[in-house]
């Protein structure tokens, strides 16, 4: 008998908080002040040593040939699992993560071009912390 | 007299016949859901009309159903598997016929009234196993036979809880019950609300004893077959089984419209008071794994049947000492 009352005062204790229920887009998660989020490239301190390409995991990254003559890395999105192993194993810290984790596109074309790897580029449309 | 018709025909049209068994299935659908999902810390039912907090699902949902399609297999009786859902819908309302909710507010009185809804209310589950029947599905068969095992677990001591109160009252007619009530059933005799309480709860397959239309074994028990306006029928049934049990719960146990005499105020008591004992109901969704068949028959044939037996007894002695 003891155990239904209890099993009741519980129900009715968890009525009253607050859903766990992130309502996103509306409301986002706060995922602390150091997330592996969104890699992008400084290309003026990159030397396309090609040692992330080498490194990942998921064999999202490829370089490709640009108009200053150099090779750049670009990150198939669609592969990249955040790892994170390419900024560490970035020898001239070119490459960073960015505080965006929830990464959608409009289109699925976009997420190949090597362009989304300049910093410039990576801003988020809605809030401060996704890539809507 | 409210709206210039007569008592009888406004009980049958708004509370407690078509109007609140409408308003009673919506309600209850909504808090349902939305109970169960904040007692797990989620939101529930939430995108469709979200200022008022998901309230216009249900009716979405209702709409959604009417619009797809009603299959009706070919290998059934194609006449009795449309029929039996509406049949057992009609009957589960039956019980509210003979149920006051505020003096001169029942559709039909009658003297041994609230016997009669006793009566018609335990008769419903041979239109549930016709259903089951008429599907033709190994999963509706199943459902049925646990339908029958389940009504014959808590058919006598609900029978018996209810019969506490008739000796303690001394009578079944609706409104004298009420009237006799100078303290409210659940204190004279909590015993036997306790038991007419659990046998609600199995009657109307609340959660611990969800047992015939259990998902993760028998698909949706003797509701499986049906789709579209049918499903409806059928699965709705079920809540207006619960609107009539808990009506004459309030009306036995928690006085009725006790406080009021008028018409109005005491039909909104009567609505408290069956809010008051729907919510418990609901929530057992949340807080109770389910029984197995024949524990729920342990349970029906020992604990409950005791008690059952034991507020008879209360009554009795209650009766026999001039309390009541």
């Amino acid at each position: 008998m003891i155990v239904h009352v209890k099993l009741f005062a519980v129900a009715l204790k968890n009525l009253f908080e607050k859903p766990w229920t992130v309502r996103w887009p509306e409301e986002r998660r706060d995922y602390g002040p150091a997330p592996r989020g969104f890699i992008v490239n400084d290309k003026s301190k990159c030397i396309s040593c090609q040692l992330c390409e080498a490194v990942c995991p998921a064999k999202a990254i490829k370089f490709h040939l640009e108009e200053d003559g150099k090779r750049y890395p670009g990150i198939d999105w669609g592969r990249c699992i955040l790892c994170g192993y390419c900024v560490d194993a970035c020898p001239t810290g070119s490459l960073r993560h960015t505080a965006h984790l929830e990464i959608t596109w409009d289109s699925l074309d976009t997420y190949k071009k090597p362009k989304e790897m300049t910093p410039g580029s990576v801003a988020a449309e809605v809030g401060d912390k996704s890539l809507v | 007299m409210i709206v210039g018709l007569p008592s009888d025909v406004l009980a049958a049209l708004i509370f407690p016949g078509i109007a609140g068994i409408l308003g009673f299935l919506v309600v209850a659908i909504w808090a349902e859901r939305k109970l169960v999902a904040r007692v797990q810390w989620r939101y529930g039912p939430l995108y469709v009309s979200k200022p008022l907090g998901g309230f216009l699902q249900p009716i979405a949902d209702l709409i959604k159903l009417v619009f797809s399609e009603l299959v009706l297999p070919r290998h059934t009786n194609r006449l009795l598997f449309a029929l039996t859902p509406l049949l057992l819908f009609v009957a589960e309302a039956v019980p509210v016929v003979f149920i006051a909710v505020a003096p001169g507010l029942v559709i039909f009185h009658h003297s041994y009234g609230l016997a009669l809804a006793v009566v018609t209310w335990l008769l419903i589950p041979v239109f549930l196993v016709g259903m089951a029947w008429a599907e033709a599905d190994k999963f509706t068969y199943i459902g049925a036979v646990r339908e029958i095992l389940l009504t014959a677990a808590y058919e006598v001591p609900l029978l018996l809880s209810v019969l506490a109160m008739f000796i303690l009252y001394g009578t079944a007619d609706p409104y004298a019950v009420v009237e006799r009530q100078s303290l409210w059933g659940i204190l004279l005799n909590p015993l036997a609300f306790l038991a007419f309480y659990i046998s609600l709860a199995m009657s109307t397959t609340r959660f611990p004893f969800e047992i015939p239309e259990a998902e993760p074994e028998v698909v949706l028990g003797p509701y499986t077959e049906y789709g579209s306006t049918l499903f409806i029928l059928s699965f709705g049934a079920n809540y207006v089984k619960m609107y009539a049990g808990v009506l004459l719960g309030a009306v036995l146990f928690l006085g009725g419209w006790s406080p009021f005499g008028d018409l109005l105020l005491g039909a909104l008591a009567v609505v408290a008071k069956t809010a008051l004992l729907t919510v418990p109901l609901l929530l057992l969704r949340a807080i109770y794994p389910r029984y197995r068949i024949d524990q729920a028959l342990r349970l029906g044939w020992s604990k409950l049947l005791a008690l059952a037996v034991a507020a008879v007894a209360l009554s009795a002695a209650l009766k026999a000492a001039g309390v009541a």
